[in-house]
């Protein structure tokens, strides 16, 4: 990895695919960067430095959020449309990762501006292929806005 | 001259017949010859065979001749009479032959006889087919008026200005008239007692198809079936047609009145169970003119009261002023109008159409169905559908998700296993487990969910202290373990639905409470009902660590989880809700906040008696029955 500053936010309630993710960006040697909430609120709590969050140097504002759409308390979605609703964070990619291929889905992400839609595959050398993909070309090869 | 010709002589005179005789027989040698000298005489003469001619002296003295002559031209007038006398003055001459003889021979010139006997019979033969084609023609147009005076409906020949040309005896009793009086005047005047053709006339159909038409057509409280067929030339030109006209009053029974019609309607009107109604419309107003009774459900007045009012005098403003301009347009352009009306929390569908008439004022018709239940049920099933899909879809991700884990660690597994890696190895083998452990509790719960619905015993009925005995007993372990303080209502009240349901109600709020109680304190959970304005609320309170007021409608959806560690597959709070909207009641839950404990409130309408109070009497409460 060129460079490790980044900071990635997952949001996804199930802790073993959290794990999942943990283990490939492990891999990848970026799992120091990655942050993880298992809830629609806690997200946002990190986004706004609110709630146990509010320490800049433990949740620095993150480069990339990947996220869940089914979550406790505030949906996915409507994480994503209040992220994208606020001018001071909507410059932050976010990276739909979810198990549903339902189109309504899909099409329901992107209406809300999502940047990148994403169904976790059922099966261990596909996720592992898609988080590899997803690592390299969100770290390694995308260029992030600082502000 | 045919065969033999015979003659039949009248004369007193021996001589002068003896004359006369050879005089005949110079011209005719071997012609019958016979000789009366009397009334009986000739009459018996003419009985016993067919004479071609008679001859008949003028003045006798027993018989004469004028007496002569009355007798042929009574009897048998077609036998021509000659008279062959001694005298006879020209005056008498001509008395004779206006009376009807023939001819007149003088005895003095019976030269002349032959002759005349000649001529008279030449005479007669063409007269004889004359008469003979006259005759047949007389018999058929006899048998022809007799056949058509024998038809018992009214048969009229009429031109193509429908006027009658001819017509049969049953016409002539039809319309009590004289047949004179009948001839050139048009159908419409004498069966309809109208000044112009009616528009409803088969003539008018049978014009324009040249084939036979028929309409019934109702007449001073009589029902007349009237069928023309045309008569067309030989170039297909219509000429005339005929009319034919049957009562059929006695078959159509009971509607032989103009009266028994207006009955008749008017009480279809009044009975209708659909909205029925006929109103007058104008320029600025619509009024009713007719109404059945019903309307009186939906207005709240008589239906004879009904009539004369306008929709505004009727219904709200707004309403009135749509329906107004409704019908306003119905008359206008004369089309059908069909529209979904929305009324004091009721639904309909009306039909109005115009009714056209010859009078300038615009009347239209119309139906109103009351469709309330109908949408009801509709949105209902909408509803469902949209709750069969939403879980559906839920569930295929929730089913999905596990499977990512089993799928994913079990290539980690094998990795691990590979490289040796002890401490992942056992972090593998756990998020199986759990994974396959999570998908095993969703497909119970998801099992408990639909057996629910579908799975109903025989409704009894049970106090509500002895419905909650089975769910504590049920959880008595995790009750005694967790040293849970259980407060139970002092309440009588008798439920009345299927018991495993009630106990699944309880069950599921009583372990929800447990489930959900603060660390470090003992768990405090009270169940009661309590009377609140006209319904009963049943309450489950808890002292637990309650709920964010911002989630409090998200918690009773289906694999909702406020928090993603507590166990369950999130289908806990949906079965409740499925059983309380079973029982068509509702369901919702208050907290002051995190920390603050939480009330689970339902009511169950169909579980229970109006007023919610115990009754003695159990068939008061049969209509809750579920």
């Amino acid at each position: 990895m060129k460079d490790t500053a980044f900071t990635i936010l997952l949001v996804e309630d199930e802790p073993a695919h959290a794990e999942i993710v943990r283990r490939n960006f492990e891999a990848l040697g970026i799992d120091n960067t990655l942050k993880h909430v298992s809830d629609g609120q806690s997200a946002l709590d990190y986004l706004y430095r609110s709630n146990g969050f509010s320490d800049p140097l433990s949740s620095p504002r993150p480069a990339l959020i990947l996220l869940d759409l089914r979550l406790p308390k505030i949906d996915g979605l409507q994480v994503l449309t209040i992220i994208k609703g606020d001018p001071s964070l909507t410059s932050i990619p976010v990276v739909v990762l979810s198990t549903s291929s339902s189109e309504r889905d899909v099409a329901a992400a992107y209406a809300n501006n999502a940047n990148s839609y994403l169904i976790k595959p059922v099966d261990f050398k596909e996720f592992g292929k898609l988080l590899d993909t997803l690592g390299m070309y969100w770290i390694q090869w995308n260029r992030h806005s600082m502000s | 001259m045919p065969e033999k010709i015979r003659i039949l002589h009248i004369e007193d005179n021996p001589l002068d017949a003896e004359l006369i005789e050879a005089q005949l027989r110079s011209g005719w040698p071997d012609c019958d010859y016979a000789l009366v000298c009397s009334e009986g005489g000739l009459s018996a003469a003419l009985d016993a065979e067919a004479i071609d001619v008679v001859l008949s002296d003028y003045s006798m003295p027993d018989f004469d001749g004028m007496s002569a002559l009355n007798f042929m031209l009574r009897h048998s007038p077609e036998i021509p009479v000659i008279f062959v006398t001694g005298a006879m003055g020209e005056e008498k001459a001509i008395e004779t032959l206006k009376s009807g003889a023939t001819d007149y021979i003088l005895k003095s010139h019976l030269e002349k006889l032959v002759p005349a006997v000649e001529r008279v019979l030449k005479e007669r033969n063409t007269h004889d087919v004359k008469r003979r084609l006259e005759n047949q023609l007389e018999r058929a147009t006899r048998e022809w008026q007799i056949t058509f005076d024998a038809i018992n409906d009214s048969v009229a020949l009429i031109d193509t200005d429908q006027r009658i040309v001819r017509c049969n005896r049953a016409t002539v009793v039809m319309l009590g008239r004289e047949y004179a009086d009948l001839i050139g005047q048009p159908c419409w005047k004498l069966f309809h007692g109208s000044d112009e053709a009616l528009p409803d006339c088969p003539m008018n159909a049978a014009r324009r198809s040249l084939h036979s038409e028929s309409s019934t057509i109702l007449k001073d409280d009589r029902w007349l079936d009237v069928t023309v067929d045309p008569i067309l030339s030989d170039s297909g030109v219509l000429t005339g047609a005929v009319h034919i006209v049957r009562d059929v009053s006695d078959r159509v029974g009971l509607l032989n009145s103009l009266k028994d019609v207006n009955d008749l309607f008017r009480l279809f009107m009044k009975h209708s169970p659909i909205y029925a109604f006929i109103k007058e419309v104008d320029d600025t107003e619509s009024r009713v003119l007719q109404a059945s009774d019903n309307f009186r459900e939906m207005v709240g007045i008589d239906s004879q009261d009904m009539v004369g009012k306008t929709m505004h005098q009727l219904f709200p403003p707004e309403f009135a002023d749509t329906i107004t301009a409704d019908d306003q347009r119905v008359v206008a352009t004369k089309t059908l109008c069909i529209k979904e009306e929305f009324l004091n929390d009721r639904s309909y569908i009306t039909y109005k159409f115009p009714i056209e008439r010859d009078d300038r004022k615009s009347i239209l018709a119309g139906y109103t169905i009351d469709i309330t239940e109908r949408k009801w049920t509709e949105d209902e099933l909408k509803k469902k559908s949209g709750e069969i899909e939403q879980f559906m879809y839920s569930v295929s991700h929730d089913l999905r998700s596990p499977l990512v884990t089993i799928k994913t660690f079990m290539g980690y597994l094998v990795q691990d296993m590979t490289n040796g890696n002890q401490e992942h190895l056992a972090q593998d083998i756990d998020y199986i487990h759990s994974a396959a452990d999570k998908m095993k509790l969703l497909l119970d719960e998801l099992l408990e969910m639909s057996r629910i619905g579908r799975i109903e015993t025989t409704p009894v009925r049970v106090l509500l202290q002895e419905v909650l005995q089975e769910p504590l007993n049920m959880l008595a372990g995790v009750i005694n373990e967790q040293q849970v303080e259980i407060v139970l209502p002092e309440s009588e009240l008798l439920l009345y639905g299927d018991l495993q349901r009630l106990h699944r109600l309880w069950q599921n709020l009583i372990e929800n409470a447990i489930k959900y109680s603060s660390a470090g304190t003992i768990p405090r959970i009270e169940l009661g009902a309590r009377q609140e304005d006209d319904e009963t609320v049943f309450f489950v309170r808890d002292n637990g660590i309650g709920i964010d007021p911002r989630y409090l409608d998200k918690i009773f959806g289906i694999f909702e989880k406020l928090d993603p560690k507590s166990p369950g597959a999130g289908l806990g709070l949906p079965i409740i809700k499925r059983i309380v909207e079973l029982y068509d009641g509702r369901v919702w839950v208050e907290s002051e906040g995190v920390g603050k404990g939480a009330c689970f409130y339902f009511t169950l309408p169909k579980a229970i008696d109006n007023d919610g109070r115990e009754t003695k009497d159990p068939d008061s409460r049969a209509g809750f029955k579920l």
